[in-house]
């Protein structure tokens, strides 16, 4: 497509410097005004959904994260007291939870699993008191990338951690104090035997929750270990084609939640939660899922320096790309995943 | 025409995160499902020799049961009548089935029918109900107590 546009600019053979050829040339950003409504209305249209998947599956599966993780108890709990492991109803969801994430990325973070949302819901609601203190806006300090990753590590001692616990067999005697037991009993509207410990790491968590977003996430869930170690198809990886990048653009990384840029390498370390946010707030839409590089690659050099010599700034053709965070896409998503917890739950 | 071994050397480059991580992953599938299967064996062949030392006692002496025999018995459940049928040899009880469960809704039920199992091996009713299926659980342990009652009566059948 772009290449056919390309030899109509040069067979209209346009003296160079006119108001014409300046129009042409900056044809990426034809039509400003269209362009940023229709950004802002995908972006809108974008939020609205990610919001509405993600309090469906508040209300219908809140114990989802706490029933697979308790898969991942019972596999340890099993492996010392030198128990056979059968297949639960947890180990079950357990398994279907992490084949889905190996498909799909780690939707079910990004989407699906109630502490994320509830952390979403604290740092939306904290966001005055951050202006406030002068933590988000223009110029406003955030936590430094290098210490972000290194905190991120903390989650995965939190899993060694739960995981010699279990295998001890002391676990049941110490997971009082943990605040899933906290939101868990709020969920279930019990709040009778719950340990005072269980809410006061509750409410630290959602102390962190309202001034780094997906703070327990990132840096404390024992699952999101599990799911940063899956090999993720890399077809549903965010990527980005920075051909077309505007310079000094840094809208996707700071729209990402864990600060991790759509490049294929950091995509891969399994942070990425599959929010779609990065996608979401690039100006250029050039961040989609499933970039299907290497086929067309030859093609795309090629028209690049063509286009190059034709002095003109167009975007070089890619393979097919899906885009991740179509409306469809995610609802397909979403619906996949709700069938699974409904009949594994 | 590129060299294909080198496009897939390349894939295989750019994509090696993904394959390490998926060896990783299978690796640790494997280790779990053989560590099942070995303890699931292990743990058979002990519940065959612990069968088998029971086995031996019971034939030296006679069980707490006075008498020998097939008993019926029934009892409230959930949603109606639950029968059981309990079978009693040398004294000790040697089986129990539920002969009618109309009343009980399927799925909790089939989360009470365990019981009989382990009424065989507590060779009693003093055991717990489980949970999430207490009423069914108490229909099958006093239909139980109701049968075992007639063999201690003498046995009426």
């Amino acid at each position: 497509m772009a290449r056919t546009a390309s030899t109509k600019t040069r067979g209209a053979k346009r003296p160079a410097g006119t108001l014409e050829s300046l129009r042409n040339g900056a044809n990426v950003i034809a039509h400003p005004k269209n362009k940023m409504q229709e950004r802002l209305r995908r972006q809108y249209l974008h939020r609205g959904v990610r919001w509405c998947v993600q309090f469906g599956f508040l209300i219908c599966f809140p114990a989802a994260w706490n029933a697979a993780f308790n898969g991942v108890k019972y596999i340890f709990t099993q492996l010392g007291s030198h128990a056979p492991i059968e297949l639960t109803g947890f180990l079950s969801l357990l398994l279907a939870l992490l084949a889905f994430t190996c498909v799909f990325g780690r939707f079910f973070c990004g989407f699906a699993c109630a502490f994320g949302t509830l952390g979403d819901i604290v740092y939306a609601l904290a966001t005055p008191l951050r202006r406030t203190l002068r933590l988000e806006g223009k110029g406003a300090h955030r936590l430094p990338a290098g210490v972000q990753h290194a905190l991120q590590l903390v989650k995965y001692a939190v899993l060694v951690g739960i995981c010699a616990l279990c295998v001890m067999g002391i676990w049941p005697q110490v997971s009082g104090a943990s605040p899933w037991v906290a939101f868990a009993g709020i969920t279930a509207r019990s709040l009778e035997g719950i340990a005072p410990t269980a809410f006061a790491a509750l409410g630290a968590v959602m102390v962190g929750m309202a001034f780094v977003e997906r703070f327990f996430c990132q840096f404390l869930c024992p699952f999101g270990a599990i799911f940063s170690l899956l090999p993720v198809l890399p077809i549903s990886l965010f990527n980005r084609r920075r051909e077309s990048c505007a310079r000094g653009c840094n809208r996707c990384q700071d729209s990402c939640p864990v600060r991790i840029h759509p490049e294929r390498a950091d995509l891969q370390s399994g942070e990425c939660i599959a929010c779609g946010r990065c996608a979401d707030g690039c100006p250029m839409a050039n961040v989609t899922l499933a970039r299907l590089d290497g086929f067309k690659r030859d093609q795309a050099t090629d028209d690049a320096s063509e286009l190059a010599q034709s002095n003109t700034r167009k975007r070089p053709p890619a393979g097919p790309a899906i885009r991740g965070t179509e409306v469809a896409l995610t609802l397909v998503k979403a619906a996949i995943l709700a069938a699974l917890c409904y009949l594994l739950m | 025409m590129r060299n294909p071994f080198a496009l897939l050397g390349r894939h295989l480059w750019r994509n090696r995160n993904f394959y390490l991580k998926a060896v990783n992953a299978a690796a640790v599938v494997a280790i779990v499902a053989g560590y099942s299967s070995w303890a699931a064996q292990a743990a058979e062949a002990d519940a065959r020799t612990q069968a088998e030392a029971v086995q031996a006692e019971r034939s030296q002496t006679r069980g707490a049961y006075d008498t020998d025999g097939t008993f019926e018995g029934s009892a409230q459940g959930y949603g109606g009548t639950v029968t059981c049928r309990v079978t009693i040899e040398n004294g000790y009880i040697e089986s129990v089935e539920v002969t009618d469960h109309a009343g009980e809704t399927p799925a909790y039920f089939a989360q009470a029918e365990g019981l009989t199992q382990t009424i065989c091996d507590a060779q009693g009713t003093n055991v717990d109900t489980v949970s999430g299926a207490t009423f069914s659980s108490a229909g099958i342990l006093n239909a139980v107590n109701a049968a075992l009652e007639q063999s201690n009566a003498g046995g009426t059948q």
